[in-house]
């Protein structure tokens, strides 16, 4: 059935001219006398040149035109794709466009609804089918044009060259709903400037040319014929030859093999670029002329306009092969080259260096190059698609195989054609073969001839150039490798080193630089390399001999240096084969690591030996570097990435700063490594002599002894360690010292300062800490005196004011030890119980300055004294049993001096820090300390009042009423409690029965000012002044009196009274026998045989609280107390802390 | 079609199809207040006279200007769809007429409540106003074609209707003009729509057969011209597009 029929059908157009104001009208025909039928399914592409009617005819066919004359019969519903946009009001949106459309088509309602989905979904515009289509890109505007004429399912498609416009997948999209369409039976009708397009889609084509139909017929012949006819017959001609078809047709060239055409677009033509203009321009563009024509050879001239530019080309024809001369006869253009347009079916590439496969297009418009980045081609294979068996595969080669090279691209999608590209130059003629294989494995092995061709070239090329630049000696060959900057040494004709070889690098103004970055030049003279290596930016030449002599290679480099910044260091070396797992540098021997990871220098106990290098490996020679100059050796383990081993040698700023200087050096190679092994064990023997030396040297000058008492200050561990009779009795860190530096808030020990030793005598070791960070030093001058003791001083040098808050000496010894002594107490470190790994024992008084240590009935330990002899009634002991890793324990004696508030600034300049003495003994005794020297005693009759720093005790005659503490008062900052007994103190006033002290608290910034009265031969009168300095946090205020236990019983006149317990609790901070607690000024207690004591409160204050409570087992005492406890924050200022009288009832 | 010549003409206008209401309406406001209040024309209910005669001259006159262009409005359907031509003009006309009964439903209780018995008679508008309807369409045909080739029909046609304007019987009635002047009124072929509608809104009378009869003949005249013409200009008319 005939879905389309043209009779005779004649269309003209008039044409208005308006030619200097006049106007007048013409009549064109577009089309003439056309007659064709067209069968339901059949496919019809439309093509010929512009203006040939090809749009005419479709839109006689749509019924939008009507014939002039004829008569045109069309059955079924047409659909179109023309013109973009055409049929869209631009007011509306997507979805109302494609409604309307519908109903213009003749779509109703139910039919509509049922394709709108598709439409949208084809269309792919998302949310963009609601937007007026005004808003569309042309892109959307196309996409929703095609999903709408396909969707409404016409009879008829009648489409106009419109499928350029999209991306590749909507293009794809498209073409593939073209042939589903195709395969459903529908009439098509293309019209498309893409021949394969055409081809692949059509199985008829009308060929218009000047308005008539010229041929008629399948799409191949007619194709051809439209390539081999069109245009000015003058510069038209074919050449055939089995099954190879060329025609040149105005400086376009398209070849077909077996009817399939292998050019796309325009074939292959000239493009040049005008230099007058700047614009490309192609031989298409020149007027052309066959001069001359044969059964095989076509020889034609194209020329410009204006006769600037002029091409010849010469066409020959052999069986399966063209070849296409090209001469290019204009000076002036600079850039030219011929491209051969070929069918996108070619999917893969060979060269004669690598192959590939073409990638897909991803630009529109944009070419993409192929891989080329380093090599030349003068040979271009390409294979089509397995698919397609009709294809030949071919072969591109550029005839006398010059310089020249081809490219290749890929087109963007919109051409979609692989482009095999040749550069022309004026003047020059240049042949381009093609070689056509029907049969893959001829084609196969044409490429592996070629290769072969080409590899034996090369091969010999590269003899050539070797002999050159290579010297020999035995089974060793050393080559100057100029492409890879490499100097190459062969060992049995196996390359032994690594890329670069032999190598000068050097570091200069913080960059590296090396031989495989500088200019090279090479000359043999006599089997001797010369090579001058040239960092010209950097003013710098080493000028290298080199020679084989017996089987050792000499180097001698002169260098000349006129650079600024210093070469630092400056290195010759090889880099060698990881094969070698066995080094050897003076007397010492090792194997490198299994693993390359990093670049790294393996560790040398000799840096600069006379000889280093690498040990025997199976069949590998030794390599043995001879270091003549005593230059710093380096052996180096590679990265992953050059995997190899590096041996060099060094020279320093100290050299390079001249500015000739000279290196040379002997690198052997060893069969037989008995000469190294000899060489070893001699050095070895040397090495360990001096080595012990050495070391006993070291060791001496770090220790001091005395009979059996002996000091060694351990710089490795940075430990002061004691001995005696030679064993160990220090643990751990040993003797140290801490500071607490407030201004970085941060602890300092001296076991993490930098550490120097000076050794005075036998007896005499003076040590300096320095802590960089402080820019303090400590010096501590060690000495022994009398037998068995040890005297150490240690002064603070300080470069800055610090702020030292706390500063500890502290002796960290072996838990050898059962029993400890001070002047009032005595313990047994077995009775105290851990807190996690911390045991701390508690003193009654803590204020002491000396200690004993003893280990009962072990006679291998001596009794331990340890004396703080520097600001004695400043310190506090502390002993601590503690477990290191929760199994080994040790003791820890230190003694911390109470910083008060206005002593906490070190200022610059060297202060006494602490002075101490540590005895090791049998028999040391403890003499009572007389630590009251600043405690003031003042009495009245019978009654005595003792204030020893922060604690005041009371007396009745010889009887003390007080115990513990006795009258001492405590506050809490932060949670942290701190009593009267941990200030330092001094008398302001003593007259004969009233003091006034004033002490400073440690570690918060307050002061308290005590006036103490004895009012009469029974009371007591104390005020208690407290001045703030900071803002801070006094949760709690308390005034205490601790008092003896012989008190039983106590009574808040008028409220309630009670007894004591005698029973006090194991944990002091904790307390469970508190009696009374409540608001009230006065408490009175009771005892047996000693006096009744009121203790009054004169201060008034809703705050204040009395307490009655047993203090805990350590001093087993009655406590009573007033305090207060503050809710906010206390401003800096003077405050009355408390006032009140001690009454006693004789 | 029609609709979507409707859609078209009031999309991106926010009131829309409430300009064919608001549009007589005004109107009738103007009129009211230029021919009672400036010129205190002595005729009872001359606004109402007025009104009745003006409302089927703006359809006319808006159809014409309208249908001219049509073809050239609408060059991106012709290119894309393939659909019998004759139907742009004629939907265009459609279109118009749509709004003017929108318009004119309106305006037709004032009518009825200023004189009771137009409510008699009002359905008899539908014989004038289907003829005024072919006869747009006709001369519609003719104009839309034409303006293909010439584009100075728009010019021409913006003086002429200002002149067939004032020789149509809407601001006077065809009674008051005396010979020979009124021959001018008689040959003019839309006074024979007008009058029936003047007559029949105003009135309340049926309108004169002798006119209506004219008026049915001269629209068919028009009608098959104007299509003829259509039909013999359309293949060189579809090349200028």
């Amino acid at each position: 059935m005939n879905a389309i029929e043209f009779y005779n059908v004649w269309e003209k157009y008039r044409i208005k001219f308006i030619k200097e104001e006049k106007v007048h009208w013409e009549e064109i025909w577009a089309l003439e006398d056309i007659s064709f039928k067209l069968n339901t399914g059949e496919v019809l592409g439309i093509i010929g040149q512009n203006g040939a009617g090809k749009t005419t005819l479709l839109k006689l066919i749509a019924g939008m035109l009507m014939p002039d004359k004829g008569k045109i019969d069309v059955e079924g519903r047409v659909a179109m794709l023309m013109e973009l946009g055409a049929g869209f009001n631009p007011e509306f949106t997507g979805r109302e466009n494609v409604t309307l459309n519908a109903r213009i088509y003749g779509f109703d309602e139910e039919a509509l609804n049922q394709q709108m989905e598709k439409i949208v979904e084809f269309a792919g515009l998302g949310s963009f089918i609601d937007a007026p289509v005004k808003y569309y890109s042309q892109g959307m505007y196309t996409r929703l044009a095609f999903a709408l004429a396909i969707h409404v399912n016409p009879d008829i498609l009648l489409i106009d060259d419109i499928l350029a416009v999209g991306d590749e997948e909507a293009q794809q999209k498209c073409i593939n709903k073209i042939f589903e369409l195709k395969q459903s039976g529908k009439t098509i009708v293309l019209v498309s400037h893409d021949m394969n397009m055409i081809n692949r889609l059509c199985n008829r084509v009308i060929l218009l040319h000047k308005s008539r139909i010229v041929k008629d017929g399948l799409p191949q012949q007619v194709i051809q014929h439209y390539l081999e006819t069109v245009g000015d017959k003058r510069g038209i001609t074919v050449l055939e030859k089995d099954d190879l078809r060329v025609a040149f047709n105005n400086g376009k060239l398209n070849f077909s093999y077996n009817d399939g055409l292998l050019t796309k677009g325009t074939g292959a033509f000239v493009s040049f670029l005008l230099p007058e203009v700047n614009l490309w321009s192609s031989s298409s563009n020149l007027s052309w002329q066959i001069k001359s024509s044969g059964i095989n050879e076509i020889i034609a001239e194209g020329r410009s306009h204006e006769e600037a530019v002029s091409l010849i080309w010469k066409i020959q024809i052999e069986e399966k092969q063209l070849q296409c001369k090209v001469e290019l006869k204009d000076e002036a253009l600079k850039d030219a080259h011929m491209n051969f347009f070929l069918i996108s079916d070619y999917k893969e590439w060979v060269s004669l260096e690598k192959e590939g496969e073409f990638p897909v297009f991803a630009h529109k418009l944009n070419w993409k190059e192929i891989d080329f980045s380093s090599h030349k081609y003068s040979m271009l294979g390409l294979i089509p698609d397995a698919q397609n068996y009709k294809l030949p595969f071919l072969a591109f080669e550029i005839e006398d195989n010059r310089d020249c090279c081809f490219k290749l691209f890929n087109t963007g999608y919109e051409q979609e054609s692989r482009v095999i590209q040749l550069p022309l130059s004026g003047n020059e003629t240049i042949s381009a073969i093609i070689k056509f294989f029907p049969e893959r494995d001829e084609f196969e092995d044409y490429i592996k001839q070629e290769r072969q061709k080409l590899l034996l070239r090369q091969q010999e090329e590269e003899v050539r150039l070797r002999a050159s630049r290579s010297i020999k000696s035995d089974d060793l060959y050393l080559f100057a490798d100029l492409e890879a900057r490499s100097l190459r040494l062969y060992f049995k004709d196996k390359e032994i080193t690594r890329s670069p070889g032999l190598h000068i690098s050097f570091l200069s103004n913080g960059s590296w630089h090396d031989t495989s970055s500088c200019d090279w030049q090479v000359r043999k003279e006599d089997e001797t390399l010369h090579l001058n290596f040239t960092w010209k930016e950097l003013q710098f030449t080493s000028k290298c001999t080199l020679y084989f002599k017996d089987n050792s290679l000499i180097w001698q480099a002169e260098c000349d240096y006129a650079g600024s910044f210093d070469l630092d260091p400056l290195k010759f070396g090889l880099l060698l084969i990881p094969e070698y797992r066995k080094f050897f540098c003076g007397h010492q021997e090792g194997k490198f690591p299994e693993e390359f990871s990093i670049w790294q220098d393996i560790p040398l106990q000799d840096v600069c030996p006379g000889l280093f290098g690498l040990k025997k490996e199976n069949i590998l020679p030794a390599v043995t570097l001879k270091n003549k100059n005593n230059f710093t050796c380096v052996i180096q383990n590679s990265d992953a990435v050059f995997s190899c081993r590096g041996l060099q040698l060094c020279l320093h700023k100290d050299i390079t700063k001249d500015k000739n200087f000279s290196f040379d050096t002997e690198i052997a190679f060893l069969g037989n490594e008995s000469s190294i092994n000899k060489y070893l064990i001699e050095k070895k023997e040397l090495w360990l002599l001096r080595k012990k030396t050495e070391e006993e040297l070291i060791y001496a000058k770090r220790n001091i002894s005395q009979g059996a008492f002996r000091l060694f200050a351990d710089t490795e561990t940075k430990i002061l360690r004691l001995y005696y009779m030679d064993e160990e009795i220090t643990q751990n860190k040993g003797l140290y010292a801490t500071v607490y530096n407030a201004d970085t808030k941060r602890w300092f020990h001296s076991y993490e300062a930098e550490w120097e030793v000076e050794k005075i005598s036998e007896e005499e070791l003076v040590l300096s800490f320095n802590y960089e960070e402080l820019l303090l030093t400590e010096i501590w001058t060690l000495c022994f005196k009398e037998e068995n003791s040890l005297e150490f001083n240690i002064k603070f040098k300080a470069e800055k004011p610090l702020l030292l808050n706390n500063r500890n000496v502290s002796l960290e010894i072996k838990d050898k030890f059962k029993n400890w002594f001070t002047a009032y107490e005595k313990g047994d470190f077995s009775v105290n119980k851990y807190i996690a790994d911390f045991c701390p024992i508690r003193l009654k008084d803590h204020r002491v300055s000396r200690v004993i240590l003893d280990s009962g009935s072990n006679t291998r330990i001596p009794r331990l004294f340890f004396e703080a002899s520097s600001q004695p009634d400043k310190r506090i002991l502390g002993i601590n049993k503690l477990r290191k890793d929760t199994q080994e324990e040790y003791i820890c004696l230190d003694f911390s001096l109470v910083v008060s508030r206005n002593e906490r600034t070190v200022k610059p300049g060297t202060h006494t820090y602490f002075q101490g003495k540590i005895i090791l003994g049998k028999d040391i005794k403890l003499e009572k300390e007389n630590l009251f020297t600043k405690s003031v005693e003042f009495a009245k009759n019978d009654l005595k009042f003792i204030f020893d720093r922060g604690r005041g005790k009371v007396f009745l005659g010889e009887k003390e009423l007080t115990s513990g503490l006795g009258l001492y008062t405590a506050v809490r900052s932060l949670g942290i409690w701190l009593d009267s007994y941990q200030a330092t103190w001094m008398v302001n006033k003593k007259e004969d029965n009233k003091i006034i002290v004033c002490g400073d608290w440690p570690f918060i910034p307050i002061s308290q000012i005590w006036q103490i009265k004895l009012i009469d031969k029974n009371s007591i009168f104390c005020k208690v002044d407290m001045e703030v300095y900071e803002d801070m946090s006094l949760e709690v205020e308390q005034v205490n009196l601790m008092l003896s236990p012989e008190y039983k019983a106590w009574i808040i006149p008028d409220v309630n009274n009670g007894g004591f317990l005698d029973e006090y609790s194991q944990y002091y901070d904790f307390s469970p026998f508190r009696f009374w607690y409540g608001k009230a000024d006065k408490i009175v207690v009771t005892s047996d045989c000693f006096p009744k004591i009121t203790f009054e409160s004169e201060v008034k204050n809703d705050y204040l609280r009395a307490v009655i409570e047993n203090t805990d087992d350590l001093h087993q005492a009655r406590r009573v107390q007033y305090q207060k406890i503050n809710v906010n924050k206390t401003q800096p200022g003077k405050y009355l802390y408390f006032q009140g009288i001690i009454k006693l009832e004789i | 079609m029609t609709i979507k010549q409707l859609k078209a003409k009031y999309s991106g206008s926010k009131l829309g199809i409430w300009w064919t209401i608001v549009t007589p309406l005004i109107l009738a406001a103007s009129i009211n207040f230029i021919f009672n209040e400036i010129f205190k024309i002595n005729i009872p209910n001359y606004t109402l006279l007025v009104l009745s005669g003006i409302i089927p001259w703006m359809f006319f006159s808006n159809a014409i200007s309208e249908v001219t262009n049509s073809f050239i409005v609408n060059i991106p359907i012709l290119k894309q769809a393939i659909l019998p031509r004759e139907l742009i003009p004629l939907s265009n006309v459609l279109a118009n007429f749509l709004v003017f009964l929108i318009g004119f439903s309106i305006t037709l209780p004032l009518f009825i409540i200023f004189n009771l018995r137009v409510i008699t008679v009002f359905l008899f508008l539908i014989i004038p106003l289907s003829f005024l309807l072919i006869f747009i369409i006709g001369l519609g045909f003719i104009f839309s074609s034409f303006n293909v080739f010439s584009k100075d029909l728009p010019h021409f046609l913006s003086i002429g209707l200002m002149i067939w304007f004032w020789i149509t019987p809407v601001f006077y009635s065809i009674d008051m003009l005396s010979f020979p002047y009124r021959w001018i009124c008689l040959l003019n072929p839309l006074t024979y729509y007008v009058i029936p509608c003047q007559v029949i809104l105003f009135e309340g009378r049926l309108p004169p057969p002798l006119t209506v009869g004219i008026s049915f003949l001269i629209s068919l005249f028009f009608f098959i011209i104007g299509y003829l013409f259509f039909i013999k200009k359309e293949p060189q008319l579809l090349k200028r597009i």
